[in-house]
């Protein structure tokens, strides 16, 4: 007990020699444990993610305790703009991935993030899924504005709905009306992307359009071409105010480097510009 | 007569810390209403979601009563077997997440569902109309009232029934003119209770009957879509259900003071 109380004492003095000069350091026993040496911080990082990741969170946490022995990433999935709304209110979470480069650029704005070091992680891009059998026989994106096809689309504030709309205006100049008999076929505008994968493999909904690294086994999945899709950037930063503001920057330089990049890119992720 | 030593602090204090505890949240949500002014509630998906969750809470409540009434005088009156199991499945709903209630009425409703799929074969899909919504409302909603009503028929004295009875009052007889306004305060707050659970009705609502503003996008779905998106539609539209809720809730106290129903 006594020798766990002393480890857990010392962690501080250890990040503080990291970062400069320590008072008086060397009179404690274990003030030169090998933390500080090799830069490495124990121990567990709280990153908020979006629902962009929400299917790889566990395949990220494994590839990140692989890579850095002893630090272990928990994850929570929400979305984008509740969590800004959540750092805005003083949340302490240590790491944010933001699906909207403007909203995390208005958190570094707002200093609630490091921007500095707010880096580029991966893209995803978006993907029509079908429900099992296709019974509204979706095989091309101009197969959704057909009428009576039911169609879940996302809310138009999250960042799933953002790239709908890019995805719907590009559509509109090929072919003028394309949204507007889209929308008519929308039987729900959900709050995510999982709610929409779930419904459409239920078959309660005959379509939907979601990012192509969300899906699962038991939807159908209908490519978007690349001149009308719309793409998603995956940004990543430390919290101003993290509870663990060193392992925080750890798991960023983790998460920002090419092995960390691989990880996603191996997921069906797409390399950021 | 001696009274007792007077020792009221010892509720008063804590009750007053309990009064604090519930008034501080609505308190500081109408503050920050009042700061951002009425400019937010001109939203047209805000009249939208108003008048859908006073429609669907009214028919979901009526819906409740018609069905729920029968069943608490039932489980009041009769001892038959099975009657724990049927107890179970009125309290499962009260204990239950509403996602729980939503993506159950989506396994029997649904497209797919066991009663879903020989529905839509005649035409009739439920998922993301109204219908579901007043659906998912009565079902999270109408235990409280089965509970309620339960225990008003449940404490009408007996002799009563059989005075009544040996007059030659048929069981409906009974039941219309002595059950139902001896019983009419626990049923009318059992009434209040459910409407109360079907206009806050969240979960089951999002997963059965979707997000579609004028049909299924009801005051609670609508103030989590404005905190994804804009905190001050989400405030705005909190206030006004805070304050739709007191209107009703002050107009039912209303109706049940002594003298106007029952005793």
């Amino acid at each position: 007990m006594k020798r766990i109380v002393a480890l857990v004492a010392t962690l501080p003095l250890a990040l503080v020699a990291a970062c400069g000069p320590a008072p008086s350091s060397s009179s404690l026993p274990g003030a030169s444990a090998p933390a500080s040496t090799t830069g490495v911080v124990g121990g567990e990082v709280q990153v908020y993610a979006p629902g962009a990741l929400a299917a790889h969170t566990d395949l990220i946490a494994a590839a990140y305790a692989a890579a850095r022995p002893g630090a272990t990433a928990a994850f929570e999935v929400s979305h984008t703009p509740t969590q800004y709304e959540q750092l805005k209110q003083g949340s302490t979470t240590d790491v944010w991935i933001a699906a909207n480069p403007k909203l995390m650029a208005q958190a570094g704005t707002d200093d609630l993030v490091l921007a500095d070091p707010s880096r580029p992680v991966v893209r995803t891009k978006l993907a029509i899924v079908t429900a099992p059998g296709n019974p509204a026989g979706i095989s091309s994106p101009a197969d959704l504005a057909k009428p009576g096809v039911k169609l879940l689309l996302a809310e138009d504030q999250l960042p799933i709905g953002m790239a709908v709309s890019t995805f719907l205006q590009k559509m509109d100049a090929g072919q003028p009306g394309y949204s507007d008999r889209v929308k008519a076929n929308v039987s729900s505008r959900e709050l995510g992307v999982k709610p929409i994968v779930a419904k459409v493999g239920l078959g309660e909904a005959d379509a939907g359009i979601v990012f192509v690294t969300d899906v699962d086994e038991k939807v159908g999945v209908v490519p978007i071409p690349d001149d009308v899709n719309a793409m998603l950037s995956l940004e990543v930063a430390p919290v101003t105010k993290a509870d663990h503001p060193e392992a925080a920057r750890q798991f960023v330089d983790y998460l920002a480097s090419p092995q960390g990049i691989q990880v996603l890119l191996d997921a069906g992720y797409l390399p950021s510009e | 007569m001696r009274r007792s030593r007077s020792q009221r602090w010892l509720f008063a204090v804590p009750a007053a810390l309990s009064v604090l505890g519930l008034s501080v949240p609505l308190a500081a949500l109408v503050g920050r209403a009042l700061t951002q002014g009425t400019g937010h509630l001109v939203d047209p998906a805000i009249g939208a979601a108003v008048r859908l969750s006073l429609a669907t809470s009214a028919i979901s409540t009526l819906v409740v009563i018609a069905l729920g009434t029968p069943l608490a005088y039932v489980m009041a009156r009769y001892r038959f077997r099975g009657r724990g199991l049927v107890q179970l499945v009125i309290d499962l709903p009260i204990v239950l997440p509403p996602m729980v209630a939503g993506i159950g009425l989506l396994m029997a409703f649904g497209r797919q569902g066991l009663l879903g799929a020989p529905l839509s074969v005649l035409g009739i899909s439920l998922p993301f109309t109204t219908v579901a919504v007043v659906m998912a409302q009565a079902f999270v909603a109408g235990p409280f009232f089965v509970r309620s009503a339960t225990i008003g028929f449940a404490a009408v004295d007996r002799s009563v029934r059989e005075a009544a009875a040996v007059e030659g009052a048929t069981e409906l007889e009974v039941f219309r003119k002595i059950e139902v306004p001896l019983a009419a305060r626990p049923i009318g707050s059992g009434i209040v209770l459910a409407w109360a659970r079907a206009v806050g009705e969240f979960g089951a609502t999002i997963f059965f009957a979707g997000n579609r503003e004028g049909v299924t996008q009801t005051m609670p779905l609508l103030i989590f879509v404005g905190f994804e998106t804009e905190i001050e539609v989400a405030i705005a539209l909190s206030v006004v259900l805070v304050a739709m809720s007191a209107v009703v809730l002050g107009v039912l106290r209303l109706l049940d003071r002594p003298g106007v129903v029952g005793h």
